[in-house]
């Protein structure tokens, strides 16, 4: 059994907001920005409000199966093939996103920060700083998330608020954009924002101390849903539609645009490097989820050998797309579009099973009392 | 032979005989006649103890039968129990196919000095010498087998600093001894008037009924203020290296350690690296009672417990710790003198070789237990939950187990009222901040990231450097090397010629490095601003801690800028984050959270901090009650202040 040591709720909450707000300094608003209009602010609320639903399904599975992840929950529902088929749909998710968000992060940073350096050079540094993480195992990740969370917020509050005189209120009309339809539809495809969350927790659902995770997931994705509207909020009082969807970073825009005399200016080349801490601490939990799924599917007692093949493959996927605008392709149009699919169906999936079958404890959550 | 030769002989030779205690009965007196029925060669009592020529008193061998001082382990020393041992020390030098004689011939024999088989068989066994496993073996109640053993163990005669004193004690039988003791560490007029002036000249006493040679000795004899028996030579030689006196007596299997301690030592002065403005103004020194009893003296409390351990195999230093029982958490406690114990290395001189020993995680910079010079932070942590290890012989107390917020707090900070100690604190970080990211902040600016700098200011930087051969990177190195070389000669440097040590600095750094072109005059200030940012940090540790990250984070900003550092900082902070100390993580009680006082970065009123922190799990969780401020209760009431 792999014993990764114990955190507390309160840390696996921490790690399942870094999960959620990862987008929030990619181009991702821009375009949400471009599908949704005035509404886009909507349809990050909504998509928190249905990752939310989604998510409970999962949260009672793993509630009902103390002590296990959702690896051998599987194995003890679906059976070893089915539950085999799952692992590859997580294996390649997780994968898939790290990857996704080590290149367009790596890019970003070059593009804005440090345009001369390679950016072979630049997701080799964020992957060794994630693969250093990961080797100091849950603990040191889950404690060091909840240190990262409050630079973050302190940044996100301050960009957003510092950008206080050029807010116009009238960029929000229409508040629901293209229709209240499409602002639904959208809500419900963009809870693939979130779609990391019940993955993760339900990974590590045995390194809790107490074991419970729907506080913990339904507060990340809350915290998760209502920054990434507020921001979003910002962003639009600020650029309005038309400027706000032609933009590639509006983070960084918005950071660009804080001005406080002569001597207090283009704070952005700090604002983003600190931003990148969460794509390193995304991509670090990405590798320790890879590694997790293996070693649990596996049925080993340790992960570490893992980590290291699991890093150069996450290293290796991030070059495939050709440039940073077919990255940002695959992640907005399908990891981010369809990823609820797998994250939440499979979950819902066991749960019924699991409800069928009547195997899990009705109570739960005593077994595994640290 | 003339008359008066004969006479003078007979008052030499044999003392005048006395009626022996009613100790042991009739049957002892009984034996008592048994030895004078032996021959003469057995009865001669001369021997040669140590290279010196003394007299054994006729009378005494059938008086080692209530002289006798216990048994092994410590035994009530009389009577059967003596003889016992005797026996079992005469069956240890027979071998196992030679009959054993009757117990007083026993006690004869050994009293006789009929050693010659004996030695062989010493040798044999060599209990002597046998250091490296710590154990020496039991005190024999003979005196001449202790000596040997003892002087084998300490080279004498080679070794010259080891005293072997030999002389009698005057009692009403007197019986040969022996004060052991290193010259140098002793204090002469103590051991003159407390050991060798009432053992030989004041020694007149007859033992009360029950009570043995060693009682009379330890109860009547020796005015020491610390005096203990112990049956183990281990304890003898322990003592001995620590600047006791140890007192072997003939037919004793027990050894007295007396107190003696007289070595040249440091007077309690001012702490040199942590001073305050306002607080206690003294400091530990390397003697570790004077320490003990400085955090004795300011912490008045039956339940501060002092325990003491040796740590080194070959050179066995003592090693304190420190605690209050029921406050300290037991756990806690165990893990601390287990690691302590288990330390085998053969010599272990300082705090901060043990601090490395018993340290949990060896590849973070960072320090792990509290270093502190100063007593008043020992007692504040004591009264926190921590446990203090002191280690003799150095002015450094280990305060386990140790937070961030442990290492970088400042006793003054208490000292001064609220919001001044929350003030100095945030000063400290922001010290803490330069020293670490100040030049890799600047080299990063500069190599990759011009638009943060005001256009004046990118102007006036550009003209400094225009003159300057040398990229940024070596610019910087070459002005932090310099600085870490002229800090390093400043510690080393003989005293009388330390004030030009500074005048050489400041011209190499401040003038002659600007006007040889060789650095920017920007840079001197970027340096000197990271220096001072370094010296505000009061651990040291830390602060070295703080000098070998910049030089990473140099290169780091160097090569990548302000996400090079940024990538520095995510690793050293997983580093910090997976830390412990002593199994309490090294971030606490940030992160993990755990309830505290409003006492780490921030501090609040001295009030507010009821609990003590979370993490230590100390027995009393509280520090005081939540109205603490008695007097702003009202009168029979129960409110938080006098307004309420």
């Amino acid at each position: 059994m792999i014993d990764e040591g114990k955190i507390t709720n309160q840390e696996a909450l921490t790690m399942a907001v870094v999960i959620t707000l990862t987008e929030l300094f990619l181009t991702f608003m821009a375009e949400l920005v471009a599908v949704g209009q005035n509404g886009a602010w909507l349809i990050l609320l909504l998509a928190a409000v249905f990752a939310g639903a989604f998510y409970l399904p999962a949260a009672a599975l793993m509630e009902r199966h103390p002590g296990k992840s959702l690896i051998e929950v599987g194995e003890e529902l679906a059976g070893p093939y089915l539950n085999g088929l799952f692992s590859f749909v997580y294996l390649v998710f997780c994968l898939g996103s790290a990857a996704l968000v080590l290149r367009q992060y790596a890019e970003r940073v070059l593009t804005i920060s440090i345009p001369e350096l390679p950016v072979s050079v630049a997701m080799a540094g964020m992957i060794l700083g994630s693969l250093v993480g990961c080797h100091l195992g849950l603990e040191a990740m889950a404690r060091s998330s909840l240190f990262i969370i409050y630079f973050i917020g302190f940044t996100i509050l301050l960009v957003s608020l510092l950008t206080y005189p050029y807010w116009r209120f009238d960029y929000l009309f229409p508040l629901a954009g293209p229709g209240l339809g499409k602002v639904v539809k959208e809500g419900i495809f963009r809870s693939s924002l979130m779609c990391g969350v019940p993955l993760f927790l339900a990974f590590i659902f045995p390194s809790l101390k107490k074991p419970t995770i729907r506080l913990a997931g339904l507060g990340a994705i809350a915290i998760g849903g209502l920054t990434l509207s507020l921001t979003m909020l910002a962003m639009l009082m600020t650029f309005g539609v038309s400027v706000l969807q032609e933009m590639v970073l509006p983070s960084y825009e918005m950071s660009r645009l804080i001005y406080f005399g002569r001597f207090l200016q283009r704070l952005e080349s700090v604002f983003v490097p600190i931003w990148a801490l969460i794509g390193m601490m995304y991509v670090a939990l990405g590798i320790y989820a890879v590694s997790l799924i293996i070693g649990r599917f596996l049925r080993l007692p340790y992960l570490r050998p893992f980590l290291l093949p699991a890093a150069i493959l996450i290293y290796s996927l991030a070059f495939v797309p050709a440039n940073v605008s077919q990255t940002f392709w695959i992640d907005f149009h399908l990891l981010r579009y369809y990823g609820f699919l797998p994250a939440f169906s499979l979950p819902a999936l066991l749960f019924v099973l699991d409800r069928f079958k009547k195997k899990g404890t009705k109570g739960g959550g005593e077994g595994n009392a640290a | 032979m003339p008359i008066w030769d004969t006479l003078v002989k007979m008052l030499v030779f044999q003392p005048p005989q006395q009626e022996p205690f009613e100790l042991l009965g009739p049957e002892a007196r009984g034996r008592e006649s048994a030895p004078q029925n032996q021959g003469p060669g057995q009865n001669d009592g001369a021997g040669s103890r140590g290279g010196q020529k003394f007299r054994k008193p006729r009378r005494a061998l059938p008086v080692s039968a209530w002289y006798h001082c216990g048994g092994r382990g410590g035994r009530k020393c009389s009577g059967n129990g003596a003889r016992k041992a005797n026996q079992d020390d005469q069956k240890s030098r027979k071998g196992p196919g030679e009959k054993a004689g009757s117990p007083d011939q026993q006690e004869d024999q050994q009293a006789q000095g009929k050693d010659n088989q004996d030695q062989g068989k010493d040798a044999a066994q060599s209990r002597c010498a046998n250091i490296d496993t710590g154990d020496l073996g039991k005190v024999s109640a003979n005196l001449r087998k202790n000596l040997k053993c003892l002087k084998e163990t300490f080279h004498v005669p080679v070794n010259r600093d080891v005293i072997f004193r030999e002389f009698t004690i005057g009692t009403a039988h007197p019986v040969a001894a022996a004060a052991i003791y290193i010259d140098g560490m002793t204090d002469r007029v103590l051991q003159n008037l407390s050991i060798l002036e009432p053992l030989m000249l004041l020694a007149g006493l007859s033992p009360d009924e029950g009570e043995t040679l060693l009682d009379t000795v330890i109860k009547h004899l020796l005015p020491g203020n610390q005096v203990d028996a112990t049956a183990e030579l281990r304890d003898v030689v322990d003592g001995v290296l620590m600047g006791s006196t140890a007192v072997l007596i003939d037919y004793c299997p027990k050894a007295v350690i007396v107190e003696t301690k007289g070595w040249e030592h440091r007077q309690v002065s001012r702490p040199a690296n942590e001073m305050v403005i306002r607080g206690p103004q003294e400091g530990f020194t390397e003697t570790l009672r004077v320490n003990t009893a400085l955090i004795r003296k300011s912490l008045h409390s039956p339940n501060l417990i002092t325990e003491f351990f040796k740590i080194g195999r070959i050179n066995r230093l003592d090693c304190a710790v420190m605690y209050i029982a029921g406050l300290t958490n037991e756990q806690l406690l165990a893990e601390v003198k287990r690691r302590i114990q288990s330390v085998t290395a053969d010599y272990v001189g300082e705090s901060g070789m043990l601090e490395q020993f018993i340290e949990d995680n060896h590849f973070i910079l960072v320090p792990q237990t509290v270093a502190t010079e100063r007593p008043d932070r020992v007692i504040a942590g004591l009264m926190e939950g921590q446990a203090a290890v002191l280690v003799d012989g150095n002015p450094y107390a280990l305060l386990v187990p140790a937070t961030f917020f442990n290492v970088f707090q400042n006793p003054e900070d208490a000292y001064v009222r609220w919001p001044f100690g929350g003030f100095l604190r945030y000063i400290r970080l922001l010290g803490l901040f330069l020293a670490t990211f100040l030049p890799g902040l600047y080299i990063a600016v500069v190599t990759h990231h011009h638009e943060m700098i005001p256009t004046d200011l990118l102007l006036a930087i550009s003209a400094n450097r225009e003159n300057v051969p040398f990229p940024s990177i070596i610019e910087v190195l070459i002005m932090e090397i310099s600085f870490e070389l002229i800090r390093e000669a400043g510690i080393r440097i003989p005293g009388p010629i330390g004030p030009t040590l500074g005048i050489v600095g400041a011209l190499i750094l401040g003038q002659a490095a600007v006007a040889a072109n060789i650095v920017s005059p920007i840079l001197i200030i970027i340096v000197a601003v990271t220096a001072i940012g370094g010296f505000t940090v009061s651990n040291y540790s830390l602060s070295l801690a703080a000098r070998f990250l910049r030089f990473f984070n140099i290169l780091l900003g160097a090569f990548m800028g302000i996400y090079g550092l940024i990538l520095g900082v995510f690793i050293h902070l997983h580093y910090l984050a997976a830390a412990r100390s002593f199994g309490v993580p090294y971030l606490a009680p940030l992160t993990p959270q755990a309830k505290a006082s409003p006492d780490l970065i921030y501090r609040g009123p001295v009030w507010r901090q009821q609990t003590r922190p979370e993490y230590l799990q100390p027995g009393q969780p509280r520090r005081q009650p939540f109205f603490s401020r008695g007097w702003l209760q009202r009168r029979g009431g129960k409110g938080r202040g006098g307004r309420q």
